[in-house]
């Protein structure tokens, strides 16, 4: 038998990834009692929502090897739905979830059902074109989604009578949704649906050999990405009272690849630490200079020298390596 | 194939008796995958020409013939992977049409690839599991996932501890060398319940031991199915085959039992006769 990494690293390997997840949970828990200003708390709820949304990303990155450029339409799309929505049926709380998992399963399953049969290029392609007919959407119908100006003034969140439109409570209301959305993903990755997905990644042509209906797996993995970006969405207009064309734009969803580089592709909550890097620069940075994106580049070619596999993998190596599993 | 029911064998041996040449001989009564007329183009190159070819319950069939004879091309129609252009193809009396390959996997049509096609990702058990996860009804499931793995990790590893990698379960399959990963693909197939097995150049790139090993898996699991083995390696398809089928330029030029197409006149001027000018 050729020597093999023995089964043991893996599995402390994977238990590391969990040990530190839980204590990214447990720092973001804490935040608010570290630094409780409403600047901070908003900004970390902005950082929940959007790393979420890679996380969702990394499902099809990382768990099944599909690039989509067009993944900001999806998670765009929900906050629409949820702004436009709030202006006429209130913003409470489950109502505007409801709204955005919808919105984001609507688009991601039009982009799984139109790219079905693509891969690489093409489905590079083919998501880009979906995600710019929604941003065209957005930027054309001036009269429901504000055109280039975007919408503001719509209600402000809630959950019945309870306001939920003080920093602490929409970063609350953020953490909880990424805690949910990563619950979710993960069972979704560790179910027999999402090893069928690995193995589509891997072995599409075997997959189909096998039995397994590939399209089926593709589908179901873009509806469950688009669920969670889509909640993330729907909360992402409260943050600042405000969404824009610009979260819908091809450029967003090129902004939610750098992240999931970055943070680690494969990783969940390398996802938050991805859209906590590049949210951070883009925050600090740009109060000094236009150039900030400048500061990402050298970052992102930083990551990919120095940790190919990104921030969360780096981490767990270095953990596996000193023993401290 | 050592492993064969007896009763397969006196099947397989009769068109021996009298020895056929032509083509109709092909079609055998009671066959599992009966072939009809096929043909396939791509362009203006004529690939498969009215090929028809039975394969029967237990027996091995050997398919053999020069490189763009058009053996690949049909397993791939075989499998669904391309269709034919005419003709048709029948599993168990049932003509298969436009199915594509996952529903043709699930009636028992299997086959492997001349490449290896592997998880390199992850574990052996998991490669295996994979396969046997297709079978079932759990194959898609979200919750409940834990149970679904557990079964399917169970069956893998008992096929995985009849073999060469037996209480390797846990070993990364990008770690292996090149024949265990034969190895693997091959258990995957397996995992299948097949009941008719296609295998694209199995030993291709194998050490003779290891391909002794391959081969050995798969008599193995015989008893309940049919084999259809393309090699080059002419000393394995003669020995391990019950019959044999030569295509060349497309055409089905002979099918029959091993000593026969030895000495098919047909056969020694289009592949046999050139093969041995080259090892010679």
């Amino acid at each position: 038998m050729s020597t093999g990494l023995p089964a043991a690293p893996l599995l402390a390997k994977r238990r590391l990834g969990d040990k530190i997840a839980l204590a990214l949970v447990l720092v973001l828990a804490l935040a608010p009692l570290i630094s409780g200003d409403g600047f901070s708390l908003r900004f970390g709820a902005e950082i929940l929502l959007i790393g979420t949304a890679v996380m969702s990303l990394n499902l099809l990155i990382g768990g099944g090897g599909l690039v989509s450029l067009g993944h900001a339409a999806v998670f765009g799309a929900a906050g629409y739905s949820a702004a436009v929505a709030a202006g006429s049926l209130g913003a409470q709380l489950p109502l505007m979830l409801l709204i955005g998992i919808a919105a984001g399963m609507l688009i991601a399953g039009i982009m799984g059902l139109v790219t079905l049969r693509s891969s690489g290029l093409f489905f590079l392609v083919l998501t880009l074109v979906v995600g710019q007919m929604v941003w065209e959407l957005a930027f054309r119908w001036r009269e429901v989604t504000g055109g280039a100006d975007g919408l503001r003034g719509f209600p402000k969140l809630a959950l019945g009578s309870l306001r939920l439109d003080t920093p602490l409570a929409l970063y609350l209301v953020a953490a909880g949704i990424a805690l949910i959305g990563w619950m979710v993903t993960r069972s979704f990755q560790q179910a027999p649906i999402g090893q069928a997905l690995a193995g589509v990644r891997d072995q599409p042509i075997r997959m189909g050999a096998l039995g397994y209906q590939v399209g089926r797996i593709r589908v179901t993995a873009f509806l469950v990405a688009g669920a969670v970006a889509g909640a993330a969405g729907a909360i992402y207009p409260f943050v600042n009272q405000y969404i824009g064309p610009n979260s819908v734009h091809w450029s967003m969803s090129a902004a939610l690849i750098i992240m999931a580089v970055i943070g680690g592709v494969g990783s969940l909550y390398g996802g938050y630490l991805g859209a906590l890097v590049y949210l951070f620069v883009q925050t600090e940075v740009s109060s000094y200079t236009d150039r900030w994106q400048l500061v990402i580049g050298l970052i992102f070619v930083a990551t990919v020298i120095l940790m190919p596999n990104g921030i969360a993998h780096w981490l767990g190596q270095r953990g596996v390596r000193g023993g401290r599993v | 194939m050592s492993a064969l029911p007896s009763s397969a064998r006196t099947t397989a041996s009769v068109p021996s008796a009298a020895p056929k040449t032509s083509v109709p001989s092909s079609l055998q009564p009671h066959a599992l995958l009966r072939i009809t007329d096929v043909a396939k183009s791509f362009g203006a190159s004529r690939v498969l020409e009215s090929v028809s070819l039975d394969v029967r319950a237990g027996e091995t069939l050997g398919l053999i013939g020069p490189n763009g004879a058009g053996k690949t091309t049909l397993f791939n129609i075989v499998t669904g992977f391309l269709r034919a252009d005419t003709g048709t193809v029948l599993f168990e009396g049932r003509e298969l049409g436009a199915m594509p390959p996952p529903a043709r996997a699930r009636l028992g049509l299997v086959r492997t690839f001349q490449k290896s096609l592997v998880f390199p990702t992850q574990s052996i058990r998991r490669n295996v599991a994979m396969a046997v996860r297709a079978q079932g009804s759990g194959a898609y499931r979200w919750w409940g996932g834990r149970a679904a793995h557990a079964q399917a990790d169970a069956a893998a590893q008992a096929l995985i501890d009849g073999c060469a990698l037996a209480g390797c379960g846990d070993e990364l399959v990008a770690d292996l060398s090149y024949g265990e990963q034969r190895i693997v693909d091959m258990l995957i197939a397996l995992a299948q319940s097949p009941r008719v097995l296609l295998l694209d150049e199995p030993t291709a790139g194998l050490s003779t031991e290891e391909a002794a090993q391959l081969l050995a898996l798969v008599r193995q699991h015989h008893a309940q199915t049919a084999v259809v083995l393309i090699a080059h390696d002419i000393d394995v398809v003669f020995r391990e085959c019950d019959r044999i089928a030569v295509l060349d330029l497309g055409q089905l030029i002979a099918v029959d039992t091993p000593e026969v197409i030895r000495q098919h006149p047909g056969v020694r001027a289009a592949y046999l006769g050139a093969l041995a000018e080259v090892q010679a």
